[in-house]
């Protein structure tokens, strides 16, 4: 869930679901640490794994799951200043909702889920900035804010965070 | 009042209705008339009063949206009228080329977003203050169109242009040309077993609009835009993915040079669609040509059949939306919530990325149920009438704009009989701070001769060098110095078939060029004798970060604005640049082995191995001899040197064989001599 700086953690309000219902699962990754945090939520292609930082939402049910679908455009968008969050000591962020101007994306696999029959499901989330270049995070080779979001990259820590695990009851 | 295709704030909603120019030129007046109603309700003036529609008069008169050209002396104009006919977008633009001997050359772009449309029975005027991609004072545009009746052919556009105080400018009549206001020849290969999309019935599926069959040309054509199926149709074996069956984007790229029979590495009004099996990352599709800094991007895209291919109407709707979708890059198009336009009922958009304000329902579901296949009306701005590089495939690098002034020295000559050749090269990378070089030859491809006036170097006027920076922007280098030269010419032939020169380019009237590390491509143009416009390659070549603190304490002794002069001028003695050449003594005492030395040493030595006359206040002239025993040490370290350009270090070893001569060392001037001819001779591609 938490490595020493950072946490994330999912949450769903209702523990019982019917079938066909859309599963509300909240996210929040927190800054654990007494240092303010430059992070960054989830960009176009994040979920898919084709760039940094990845977001890999995992469900286990009853059932094995559909096949993910498949990315829509390799042109993923690219990351600019604005996506990066500021998380001051102690406070977290949702990565899907964007503030201030930030392009995040919904975890699709998440929101498209509608459970197909009765059972135990669980929810959980891996995130991971371990990027080998910092090419990764980019998506466009080059664009006017590059030079500054590499170097406010360098400020984004590099961890691998797994979630909790969230499970629900669907009758 | 500048353009940006992907900006903001553009109308979301689609205007489905067909209008006529009398209608759009109603609604104009009807919206002027509803602001001034509603500005005087709000203050006080009036009461509020129930609307009122006014008639709409139909007649039965041509439309006049459409393509329009003509040309006036070596200018030729390439109008777009679009206020009347399906989704009018109510602007008028246009493109500049100059033919010129046996080239015809784009010059710049313009259009006018805020036109005032007046009908009358007889006649369509269109007038408005313009943007331009070019600094013109005749910034005022007034198009005029005869109105004829449908069973007349169409009336020719008079276009005039005025300057703020209403003199005339130039004035062009532009017979018609199209009805669509763009053409491009599409190309579709497709991998060995797979299957071209060909068209949807968007009734198949509930929608909102009419039903149709829509194919990929037919969805642009919807646009405006005219897709014309061209080249040769290619099955291409699947072995191009490599063993893994999957494609790269490099694959692509390289599966669209070899089998794109169209293509050609400039802009041209072709784009490549390929239909592949995978792509390695597992897209639906891709516009893969967006990462090569040294080729013209947006001229091909890939879609992969094993993710869209099917035969369910759900299948055939979403393959039509993602081959319009990959092309739309190849135009130039974002995605919609890159331009703030997530919200957007565009092929530009995702469908389960579609987010319109709450509390409206976004996602998949609800952008088919609202989706008509249509570009949103930003888009169909940039379509119709974005400036031409920022829109034509080669054009601009992936989402870089239009608007730059000086954009126009990238343009590329669109055809070229001139028998002849300009070349420009220069290393491929380069080290933070360290002075750009480029070397240029012309040479002729007429065998039997051509008559050229020898003067390659920016600074003689001939020459023009653009620069694309990393951000995109374009710049043109201008010389600190302009120099009038002879009329002197020579002949290109079989016996001297060319002629070579090298600039530094990394300093002019604009400051340094090239001060941020990244990649930049650089082109030269040489207007010849006869006029026509000779484009050189695209050079592209990279400007490192800086890696030791050694080399930021260089860089910085570098990147002065004096620095940078005593580099244009090969040195100086001159009090007003002491700063400079204190930066680069220091460079010399304390770095003396690192690379960029070498610089400092040709600066310096250029300058000790020739006399510096000064004029004193009271109008004496001090002369300063020349140092040649220190010009001698400091030039046979450049002569040999690895870092200089090969035409530089050919110019400073003459300079070194004069020096040697100065001072009495005959021998070693008569082999330096040798050594300096040798060099020129292989730059030129000569032999010995």
């Amino acid at each position: 869930m938490a490595n020493d700086s950072l946490a994330v953690f999912l949450s769903i309000p209702e523990k019982q679901y019917a079938i066909g219902e859309a599963v509300p699962v909240t996210i929040e990754i927190r800054n654990l640490s007494a240092q303010p945090i430059w992070f960054v939520g989830v960009m176009d292609g994040s979920e898919e794994g084709v760039r940094y930082p990845k977001y890999a939402p995992q469900i286990v049910g009853p059932q094995a799951m559909p096949p993910a679908e498949p990315l829509e455009c390799g042109l993923v968008s690219p990351l600019r200043m604005k996506d990066f969050s500021l998380l001051p000591p102690g406070q977290g962020f949702d990565p899907t909702i964007g503030q201030n101007g930030a392009t995040y994306f919904p975890l699709r696999k998440f929101t498209e889920f509608r459970p197909p029959s009765a059972g135990r499901y669980e929810f959980s989330l891996t995130v991971s900035t371990l990027s080998q270049q910092e090419e990764e995070w980019l998506g466009w080779p080059e664009y006017d804010e590059k030079a500054a979001v590499l170097q406010r990259l360098t400020e984004v820590p590099r961890v691998q965070l797994q979630s909790n695990v969230a499970s629900i009851e669907v009758r | 009042m500048s353009f940006d295709p992907n900006a903001s704030g553009y109308d979301l909603e689609i205007q489905e209705q067909e209008l006529d120019v009398e209608t759009v030129a109603q609604l104009q007046r009807e919206e002027a008339n509803e602001e001034a109603l509603a500005d005087a309700v709000e203050s006080g003036e009036i009461a509020e009063q129930p609307a009122t529609a006014g008639p709409v008069i139909t007649l039965a008169k041509r439309k006049v949206s459409g393509r329009y050209r003509g040309a006036v002396h070596n200018s030729q104009l390439e109008l777009r009228v679009d206020v009347d006919g399906t989704r009018p977008m109510k602007r008028i633009s246009g493109d500049l080329y100059t033919i010129s001997g046996a080239t015809t050359t784009y010059n710049g772009s313009f259009r006018v977003d805020a036109p005032t449309i007046t009908v009358t029975t007889s006649e369509v005027k269109i007038e408005g203050t313009g943007s331009f991609s070019y600094t013109t004072a005749f910034n005022k545009i007034r198009v005029t169109l005869p109105r004829v009746t449908v069973l007349q052919p169409p009336a020719a556009a008079t276009v005039r242009f005025f300057n703020a105080a209403g003199a005339a400018g130039a004035v062009y009549n532009c017979p018609f040309v199209s009805a669509f206001f763009r053409t491009v020849q599409l190309e579709q290969d497709r991998v060995t077993g797979t299957t071209l999309f060909t068209s949807y019935n968007t009734g198949a599926l509930p929608h909102i609009g009419a039903a149709r069959n829509l194919s990929v040309v037919s969805a642009y054509a919807e646009a405006g835009i005219e897709m014309q199926l061209a080249g040769v149709s290619n099955i291409v074996p699947p072995a191009g993915a490599g063993p893994d069956l999957k494609w790269t984007d490099s694959e692509l790229h390289n599966a669209m040079v070899t089998n794109f029979s169209l293509w050609k590495n400039v802009p041209q009004w072709k784009t490549w669609l390929f239909l592949a099996t995978s792509h390695v990352n597992g897209y639906r599709g891709i516009m893969f040509d967006y990462y090569d800094p040294a080729g013209n991007q947006r001229q091909g895209c890939a879609v992969f059949h094993n993710e869209v291919g099917g035969t369910s109407a759900e299948i055939q709707r979403a393959m039509l939306r993602t081959y319009v979708h990959e092309l739309g890059h190849c135009f130039n198009l974002l995605h919609s919530w890159d331009k703030g336009r997530a919200g957007a009922l565009s092929w530009m958009n995702y469908p389960w990325r579609y987010a319109p304000l709450p509390p409206q329902p976004g996602g998949e579901a609800a952008y088919w149920a609202k989706f008509d296949f249509q570009f949103d009306d930003g888009e169909l701005i940039h379509l119709r009438h974005g400036f031409r590089n920022a829109v034509i495939m080669g054009g601009n690098n992936w989402a870089v704009g239009a608007g730059d002034n000086d954009a126009q020295d990238f343009a590329e000559a669109v055809e070229d009989n001139s028998g002849l050749k300009l070349e420009i090269s220069a290393r491929n990378r380069f080290a933070f701070a360290e002075p750009v070089v480029v070397e240029l030859k012309l040479s002729t491809t007429d065998m039997r001769g051509k008559v050229v006036a020898p003067y390659l170097h920016p600074k003689d006027g001939l020459v023009r060098i653009g620069i694309r920076k990393p951000n995109g922007n374009v710049v043109t280098f201008r010389p600190l110095i302009d120099h009038c030269v002879e009329e002197r010419t020579v002949t290109l032939d079989a016996s001297s078939p060319s002629i070579v020169d090298s600039a530094y380019v990394g300093f002019g009237n604009d400051g340094f060029y090239f001060d941020q590390a990244g990649t930049y491509q650089v082109r030269a143009i040489y207007q010849a004798m006869d006029g026509s416009r000779i484009c050189s390659n695209t050079i592209s070549l990279r400007v490192a970060h800086p890696v030791t603190a050694t080399d930021e304490s260089v860089a910085d002794l570098f990147l002065g604005e004096e620095q940078g002069i005593l580099l244009s001028l090969l040195g100086s003695d001159s009090d007003f640049l002491k700063k400079g050449n204190d930066a680069f003594e220091l460079v010399l005492d304390k770095y003396a082995k690192h690379p960029l030395a070498s610089y400092a040493e040709l600066v310096k030595g250029m300058d000790a191995s020739q006399e510096f006359k000064r004029i004193t206040p009271d109008r004496k002239i001090i002369v300063r001899e020349p140092c040649y025993e220190e010009a001698t040490r400091l030039l046979s370290s450049v002569a040999d040197g690895g870092e200089i350009d090969r035409v530089t270090q050919a110019m400073v070893t003459y300079r070194l064989a004069q020096t040697q001569e100065a001072i009495g060392d005959e021998k070693a001037a008569k082999s330096t001599h040798e050594k300096a001819a040798r060099k020129i001779s292989a730059v030129r591609g000569t032999g010995s």
